[in-house]
């Protein structure tokens, strides 16, 4: 009696975590489809660094990914309503995000820049932005850095996505595109007539990480200890100079500069605040 | 020589000899015979309870880890002077006496440990503790402050003051630069920085003070990585003796 006891209580803690995100061995995964390099789409393929990363760690724990699209602004909400099990969509982690949702990550890090026509190019340092519309869309961090930096004499010009900016600006609709350089040297990969500035930065690092709804603790651990393993082997080199051939080009450090330390990994994965 | 109340017994001890042995006796005897005594049934309890009463009513606002000693004893004082109290016909002289004599005992040891508890209390002077700078601070040219506790709160001389510091995103919906963040805090003293040392976000140092300082001052430098806001708080700041 005392050890039936013993074990429905044993069963009832341990079903206090919801089922494994990855028993099925199959997982849906949130990705961007307009910015190449790092999540696109084309010919109803995903590629990009998002979904190399992902691969890579998901092939690690014996899950398939299946990718589907998601905006920007809406992918906090897919995995809070279950409609997606992970993110890998250049999503930024935050401490206000580290509270609602977990990430295995940082798999990349990235300042944000500015992005301009190559032909009769005028930017050179971040003052020479002063009097241009500058392009960003919602959702982003890169939108909040630009409000935050609460300079008036630069015209900050919201649109719905990447893809609106990026026309925005061939149309001379906008004079710059501000987001991740990561992004912006990704989206110079498949427009030639746009350049980043190296120069000009704006904010803090984004650590880009893989999201998940909480309550999936053990699944973002094995997450986490997959990707560690893959950012301290030459894989990582690999797949972002594969699908990022430009960055490597522009910055000689980009190892440096882009790859995530492995401490930093530790102290942003699967938490509900940074470790400190 | 004292007989007692109602036992009949002799107190002086056999084995003892000469006039200090008469003495003790007579001091042994002297308290039984009051233990004994109808009056003093009451007395311990009613010892205890106005110890504690006043103890309680003087006990000063703060941490209450420094008086767990009184409490103890205060305790024990309560429950021996009750059990006294219970017992209205002593069979045993002996266990009588030891109950009064315990419970009196804890009372002045429980008072004489509030009195140290309360020379020796930590004082909680978090928000007394002032920070001196414009806020955010980078990593660049905005990366310094200084933190000052003035003499109000050091009236009450204290060793040591132990600082818990937060080192916070200014925008936490912004890029995360916790992880990448720390400060290097200097106790000043006669004008020269000493003490140094750095810390981690919710990291705590623990400062000596010299003896009859009359203000605080601390610098703090903060280290975070190119482009980070981060905002700086006390979480605690206790003075306390070492």
């Amino acid at each position: 009696m005392v050890l039936t006891v013993a074990a429905l209580t044993a069963t009832a803690c341990g079903s206090s975590e919801p089922a494994s995100l990855f028993k099925d061995g199959r997982v849906s995964v949130g990705a961007k489809n307009d910015q190449p390099g790092t999540g696109v789409v084309h010919k109803y393929k995903f590629s990009g660094f998002d979904i190399s990363v992902t691969q890579q760690i998901l092939g690690e724990v014996g899950v398939e990914p299946d990718f589907g699209i998601v905006p920007s602004e809406d992918r906090t909400t897919v995995l809070t309503d279950k409609k997606k099990d992970l993110v890998a969509a250049t999503f930024s982690i935050t401490t206000d995000r580290m509270k609602e949702l977990d990430f295995a990550g940082p798999y990349a890090a990235t300042f944000q820049g500015v992005m301009v026509r190559t032909k009769g190019n005028r930017v050179h340092r971040y003052e020479d932005l002063f009097g241009k519309r500058v392009c960003t869309w919602p959702g982003t961090t890169s939108k909040i850095t630009l409000d935050k930096q609460g300079d008036q004499r630069i015209a900050v010009n919201e649109r719905e996505d990447a893809a609106s900016c990026i026309s925005a600006l061939r149309n001379k609709e906008a004079d710059a595109v501000s987001t991740d350089q990561m992004i912006l040297y990704g989206i110079t990969q498949e427009n030639p007539d746009f350049e980043v500035i190296p120069g000009i930065t704006l904010g803090s690092a984004n650590q880009y990480g893989i999201a998940m709804a909480k309550g999936h603790r053990k699944d973002c651990l094995r997450l986490r200890d997959a990707l560690r393993k893959y950012v301290t082997s030459n894989s990582w080199s690999h797949d972002f100079s594969t699908s990022l051939p430009s960055i490597p080009k522009a910055d000689t450090t980009w190892e440096t500069d882009y790859k995530p330390r492995v401490e930093t990994i530790d102290a942003l994965s699967c938490r509900d605040e940074p470790k400190t | 020589m004292t007989r007692p109340a109602g036992g009949g017994e002799t107190h002086n001890s056999p084995t003892t000899h000469g006039d200090h042995s008469i003495a003790a006796n007579d001091i042994k005897n002297v308290i039984i015979k009051w233990v004994l005594h109808p009056s003093a049934r009451w007395l311990p309890l009613l010892l205890a309870c106005a110890a504690l009463v006043t103890a309680a009513s003087l006990r000063p606002a703060g941490p209450v880890g420094g008086f767990a000693g009184w409490g103890s004893l205060a305790g024990v004082a309560l429950a021996t002077a009750v059990i006294r109290v219970l017992i209205r016909k002593p069979r045993h002289t002996s266990v009588i006496a030891a109950l009064s004599l315990v419970s009196v005992l804890s009372t002045v040891g429980g008072w004489l440990a509030f009195q140290d508890a309360v020379a020796h209390r930590e004082i909680d002077v978090t928000g007394q503790l002032r920070l001196e700078g414009r806020q955010p601070l980078d990593g660049g040219p905005h990366n310094a402050l200084t933190l000052r506790l003035g003499e109000p709160a050091l009236k009450e001389s204290r060793d040591a003051l132990r600082l818990t510091l937060a080192l916070t995103d200014h925008d936490p919906a912004g890029p995360t630069c916790v992880q990448d963040t720390s400060a290097t805090v200097a106790l000043l003293v006669s004008g020269v920085e000493a003490q140094e040392t750095d810390l981690r976000p919710g990291g705590t140092v623990d400062f000596t003070l010299g003896a009859r300082t009359s203000s605080v001052e601390i610098h703090l430098a903060l280290h975070t990585a190119h482009g980070c806001r981060m905002d700086v708080r006390t979480a605690r700041a206790v003075l306390h003796d070492t």
